[in-house]
């Protein structure tokens, strides 16, 4: 039973977090160190001690994170399934893979990456990206990327770019060869770390700029962070999730929720495959427990849920208006407002078209237009193309 | 059974530190893939399998051997395995049937554990099937330059969504004319927690599903372990596939399970197994 919920009591302080931030950021760091564009109050990601940020290895993280040659048959890179004009989504209702294989999930957004306490939907298990990246590569069941059992054939076709020959003795130094699987994974880490996204309207707007946020954006801010719609319980903070982890704090904040979408059996069952932290806890109060996302740049990471199974924005707010979904055809009948292990946060509320309009209005002023058109983020390897 | 355990390793131990003149002898443990009494490998077909009677054919099988112990009249002796790159160190072997035919796999295979015991009149063989706890959370990442033991440097073997290894690996591919989606058995720890909360690895796992192998009437110098994939799929549904995990990928609520884990006899869904494993014997 891992922290189910526990993460609430930690949300209201966290939110206002400035000055502790402030402190951390003057003290303690040396003049080499890696300079973080961060956006007004954000703390810097927590980076494993063994695997320090430099410049050239975020930049041979962004050449792995855009090559093909990171999939076994060379059809996908990482981001064939998280696009940055998505706010690294593919817009799918489940990702797929390189050999077409269907993920039983939605891609995740990477917007803030380095900030989850746990990645993934519902795996407790993987805390750093690091780590994260071996499931992508080398899992199976799904296959995405499909390098199982192929990891010399990938370091053997990296290590025939030019490109990588300069830049992986640059990024890591030490190392008489670099080209192993775990600089791999290092690299891919320290430029998602840096994927950093907290530039709205809604960010310009509580940073003093009043013509930043609609009249409607801001009724629809004061119903989120309020007891009524009860949004920001598992939404909060700066990063607007519950799971968070960053330089500056103590202690890992964890959360898995059950939004009441489903409860096939009167007892909270999901569908098959999906059964949230129930797949590691075994405790069927974990049943369909899911991380909550970062709702930054959620407006365009549509479709939504774990399962992709909520096509719109509007509809999002419409299941938690109604306390979750009840599902009276297909395969998955059942009412999920009545989930013995929905979140107590998942009651609904009164939702009338203004109200609808304004949470909207709300949710799309998260989006970082910079954010997605962002150069340091794009595809290198075009850019290389392009070049005379 | 556990006490018992401990004195013959003490006994054994006491044995070892005041008779010098206990020599020492080399073992080595042949393993085989087989269909009933039938060796086979790679791409061989197991027709008429499991509750269905489907073809299959053979994909992938490996697995890891760990704490092996051969058993006299006096008891049990630790076999102390041997450093044998790259497929066995002091804690661990795996056995890899796998010669290429898997797009997770390559052309090097091992069908032998290699190690030393007294020397003795031995009769029986008694083994773990899987990787040790302290091992099987450790970093998973291939590099020469790390600590990590070279068995368990094979991607295809790694167990990412739990963060430990595949124990056993089969993986078996419908023949052309198969109504089966094909069948995997992928066994490993499963509900394994830390407290992360507290920033801890893994702690414990609720499913440790590590097989405990006890094979009599066994002489190490002539006989054959066999590791039965017929006896593996004894009951099992072959013939379709309810979760997104083909076959018995060890994922809970699976309905493809609780037949292969009897056979590997192991509990399964809070469901103890009906009586010791029948995968792997005598031959």
């Amino acid at each position: 039973m891992v922290a189910r919920g526990a993460a609430d009591p930690m949300l209201k302080p966290m939110w206002r977090f400035t000055p502790l931030f402030l402190l951390a950021l003057a003290c303690g760091e040396s003049a080499e160190a890696y300079v973080w564009d961060l956006p007004p109050g954000f703390p810097e990601p927590r980076v494993p001690e063994d695997n320090p940020m430099s410049e050239a290895k975020v930049e041979l993280g962004r050449r792995l994170f855009y090559d093909t040659r990171l999939s076994g048959n060379e059809t996908q890179s990482c981001a064939s399934c998280h696009l940055q004009s998505l706010a690294f989504t593919d817009g799918r209702v489940q990702g797929v893979g390189s050999t077409g294989e269907v993920h039983p999930r939605s891609s995740m957004s990477l917007a803030n990456v380095g900030y989850a306490a746990t990645l993934n939907w519902a795996n407790p298990l993987i805390r750093e990206l690091e780590p994260q990246a071996l499931g992508p590569l080398f899992g199976e069941t799904p296959v995405e990327l499909g390098m199982a059992g192929r990891e010399d054939e990938l370091v053997a076709r990296l290590r025939g770019e030019l490109v990588y020959q300069e830049l992986f003795p640059e990024a890591f130094p030490e190392q008489e060869d670099p080209f192993t699987v775990s600089r791999v994974l290092a690299a891919l880490a320290a430029f998602q770390r840096t994927l950093i996204s907290g530039r709205s309207p809604y960010d310009a707007f509580t940073n003093g700029d009043s013509d930043a946020s609609s009249e409607s954006a801001q009724r629809g801010a004061e119903l989120f962070f309020g007891e009524e719609a009860e949004c920001f319980h598992c939404h909060g903070g700066f990063n607007f999730t519950a799971s968070l982890d960053h330089s500056g704090q103590v202690f890992e904040t964890l959360s898995f929720q059950n939004n009441g979408l489903y409860d096939l059996d009167g007892r909270g069952l999901y569908p098959t495959p999906n059964f949230g932290l129930f797949e590691f806890s075994e405790d069927r109060r974990d049943m369909g427990s899911f991380k909550p996302p970062t709702l930054r740049n959620i407006a365009v990471t549509a479709p939504y849920m774990h399962d992709g199974s909520i096509a719109t924005l509007e509809e999002v707010i419409q299941h938690y208006a109604d306390g979750g979904r009840n599902v009276t055809e297909g395969p998955h009948v059942g009412d999920g407002r009545l989930n013995p292990n929905k979140s107590i946060f998942v009651n609904g509320f009164e939702l009338t078209p203004e109200r609808q309009a304004d949470l909207l209005a709300f949710l799309e002023s998260l989006t970082d237009e910079a954010f997605l058109t962002d150069p340091r983020f794009a595809d290198p390897w075009v850019e290389t193309d392009a070049a005379p | 059974m556990k006490t018992k355990t401990i004195f013959l390793s003490l006994l054994t131990a006491l044995g070892a530190a005041c008779g010098d003149d206990v020599s020492q002898t080399t073992v080595s443990l042949q393993f085989a893939l087989t269909d009933g009494d039938t060796e086979i490998g790679c791409d061989d077909l197991l027709a008429g399998v499991g509750a269905d009677a489907v073809d299959l054919e053979v994909r992938d099988a490996r697995f890891y051997v760990s704490n092996v112990r051969l058993v006299s009249a006096s008891g049990e002796v630790p076999v102390a395995l041997d450093d044998v790159s790259p497929f066995q160190i002091s804690d661990v072997a795996l056995v890899d049937f796998e010669s290429a035919c898997s797009d997770a796999g390559d052309t090097n295979t091992n069908d032998v554990v290699v190690g030393t015991v007294p020397e003795g009149e031995y009769t029986g063989v008694r083994f773990t099937v899987g990787v040790p706890f302290e091992l099987n959370h450790i970093d998973q990442v291939v590099d020469e330059t790390t600590t990590t033991p070279e068995p368990l440097r094979a991607t295809g073997m790694w167990w990412n969504w739990q963060g430990g290894f595949k124990f056993i690996r089969v993986d078996l591919a419908p023949t052309p004319d198969s109504t089966s989606p094909g069948f995997n058995i992928h066994l490993g720890s499963t509900a394994c927690m830390g407290n992360p909360l507290m920033g801890e690895d893994v702690t414990s796992c609720g499913n440790p599903n590590r097989m405990e192998v006890e094979l009599t009437g066994f002489d190490p110098a002539s006989d054959t372990i066999a590791f039965d994939l017929r006896a593996a799929l004894d009951g099992a549904l072959t013939n379709q596939n309810t979760g997104a995990a083909l076959g018995c990928q060890s994922f809970p609520m699976d309905e493809e399970c609780p037949a292969v884990f009897d056979n590997l006899g192991l509990p399964y869904g809070g469901v103890a197994p009906s009586g010791p494993q029948s995968v792997f014997r005598v031959r």
